[in-house]
């Protein structure tokens, strides 16, 4: 099911070869949104939660190198040991030098995208150490050898029936189980055992309190509580974005996310992580790989607010029906096809052009990060690099030289409504894009400028 | 140069002009009783079972009648001793919690508008034997 093609159109057919998995996938989502809808409207000031939230992260981005200092004084003060990455290859190097310290080849994981964003378990398999995801979600993907699909919803891409099979494979449910109760009782037994047996869990981070030194970390399901109090060693990592200036702004925060992600008032859990319990070490690793670049980026450093929550994706009508996978890369949807062209503008050439740029996502975002607005300026800036789709290029070319004609225009319009009526199987065919699973309607019998000098002229 | 001062360093060379932040002000208007109503609402909504109780007796009733279903119980709060077994979070070994059914713990306060409580380390040193739970019931 998983698609390994790298182009978001390509992918997207891919994924709408099951037309049933589509149409549930896209009904999900949209349910999500409106339990969002739900959630937010009952808090009155809620426009006013999400321009604090808009102006505390300007205001975090216009001072990130002093809260950054500050949070890494704070965290050392309170006994926890502080790494800086420049890249992904340093972030994994960080975490794998930690554990061999420890002599620990075995390690439980809480959802992070950003060890996700470095490749952390494919550097930490390669080196012989075991990790198992202990969100649920991650761990269903892990099983079946895939990346997430969704940053909140990690295998939202699979049917029940597909997750009951993974579980009889490596778990050893009953084989044609499917109720998602006894999969997840099934799925909990496994990973308690695990839980209990690991010396070393790594965490993301949700919010880092640069006053404080403490970091925040937000589940549904408990399992970093259940691998952070449980081991020896606690590794969280976190993109230098994450930072909030006070502990008081976390409150705004916290009552966006979960309220944005799911519809839930707050998540299960939301964990403050401050001084290391006795006998343990906690490290945190400060990522950068391409974020103090996209800063210098005027029109998209606005981007870096982001608290994945994923309302973007929910919302978008064409994640929806495209799934997370046909964006290639950790974080999908909206966001991430605004983020990724910062990291590696030729690679995600074609993620900007993967919306419909009807501004959904922009209004749900609960930091008013102008996301349609960013496509719509990332498409420029491809185009004029000449990254653009060749089709896309020639065809505008084309339109500009047409349009730029009256005449040639007059008569180019005539010929079209000519072919339209007459041998409509010119365009209506399987090589023309714009006829698939949809009927266009009928031709015009006189273009608007016939019809104004008719009627008005 | 470490990483530590080439991040800090493009970050400072990068980051925009300086803007404020914002002051919060969220008035509450909303009433003690009326925030207790919106609390049982929502924990309602959550499917937490709540007891209004007025004593440490009243609870012990009410644990009795519960430990009957429950084969392990654990519980933080010195004055429960006699219907659950008492732990020194501090001193008991995490590992130990593993099979516990029922844990009782005090919270320092609950949110009325998300039905969240707030529990520190002071209060149960190992949050772990909280995340095995799925049945929660307010006191």
């Amino acid at each position: 099911m998983h698609s390994k093609i790298t182009n978001h159109a390509d992918a997207a057919i891919d994924f709408n070869l099951d037309e049933d998995r589509v149409d549930w996938h896209d009904r999900t989502l949209w349910f999500i949104r409106e339990k969002r809808d739900l959630a937010s409207h009952a808090i009155p000031e809620w426009e006013q939660l999400r321009e604090y939230a808009s102006q505390i992260k300007n205001n975090v981005l216009s001072n990130l190198s002093q809260y950054l200092q500050e949070f890494e004084e704070k965290a050392k003060a309170n006994g926890v040991i502080v790494h800086w990455a420049a890249d992904a290859a340093e972030h994994n190097k960080i975490v794998h030098d930690i554990l061999k310290k420890h002599n620990i080849d075995r390690m439980v994981k809480s959802k992070s995208m950003l060890t996700e964003e470095c490749g952390l378990n494919e550097h930490l398999e390669a080196n012989g150490i075991e990790v198992i995801d202990t969100d649920l979600g991650e761990r269903i993907v892990q099983l079946a050898k895939e990346p997430p699909s969704h940053i909140v919803l990690p295998c939202i891409h699979k049917k029940k029936e597909e997750i009951g099979e993974l579980f009889h494979q490596y778990l050893g449910t009953e084989k044609g189980a499917s109720d998602p109760k006894y999969l997840t009782a099934a799925a909990r037994e496994h990973l308690r055992e695990t839980f209990l047996t690991r010396r070393a869990a790594l965490t993301g981070v949700n919010f880092a309190i640069a006053e404080t030194g403490e970091f925040v970390v937000s589940t549904n399901e408990g399992n970093a509580d259940m691998g952070a109090h449980l081991a020896d060693v606690h590794i969280a990592c976190m993109g230098i974005e994450k930072i909030l200036p006070k502990q008081h702004h976390l409150g705004v925060f916290l009552r966006l996310l979960a309220r944005s992600a799911t519809g839930q008032p707050i998540t299960t859990y939301s964990s403050h992580f401050k001084i290391p319990q006795p006998h343990q070490e906690v490290h945190i690793v400060f990522v950068d790989n391409g974020r103090s670049v996209h800063l210098g980026k005027e029109d998209f450093r606005n981007s870096l607010k982001c608290i994945r929550c994923a309302a973007c994706m929910n919302t978008c009508p064409v994640y929806r029906r495209s799934g997370g996978h046909s964006y290639h890369n950790a974080v999908a949807g909206p966001i991430g096809s605004i983020l990724t062209p910062n990291f590696d503008m030729r690679a995600n050439k074609d993620l900007p052009f993967a919306s419909t740029l009807c501004g959904s996502c922009s209004n749900v975002c609960p930091v008013k990060i102008d996301i349609h607005d960013q496509l719509y300026k990332w498409r420029q800036v491809l185009m004029k690099e000449g990254l653009g789709p060749v089709t896309k290029n020639t065809s505008m070319k084309m339109m500009g030289w047409v349009l730029s004609k009256p005449a040639l225009y007059d008569i180019s319009g005539k010929a079209a409504r000519w072919v339209l009526k007459h041998t409509p199987f010119v365009v209506s065919n399987k090589m023309n894009p714009w006829y698939k699973q949809r009927e266009m309607p009928a031709p015009p019998e006189e273009s608007f400028k016939e019809w104004y000098k008719k009627n008005r002229g | 140069m470490s990483s530590r001062e080439n991040i800090l360093r493009e970050v400072l060379k990068n980051q925009p002009a300086d803007t404020a932040l914002p002051v919060i002000d969220i008035s509450i208007t909303t009433t003690h009783e009326e925030w207790i109503g919106a609390l049982k609402i929502r924990l309602d909504i959550l499917h937490v079972t709540v007891h209004e109780v007025g004593d440490y007796s009243a609870i012990k009733t009410i644990l009795q009648q519960e430990a009957i279903t429950q084969e392990r119980t654990v519980t933080t709060i010195a004055e429960l001793g006699d219907v659950s077994t008492y732990i020194d979070s501090i001193k008991e070994d995490a590992h130990s919690l593993e099979d516990v059914d029922l844990a009782i713990i005090p919270a320092h306060f609950g949110v009325a508008e998300n039905g969240a409580m707030w529990v520190t380390d002071s209060l149960i040193q190992y949050w772990y034997c909280l995340s095995l739970r799925s049945n929660w019931q307010w006191l």
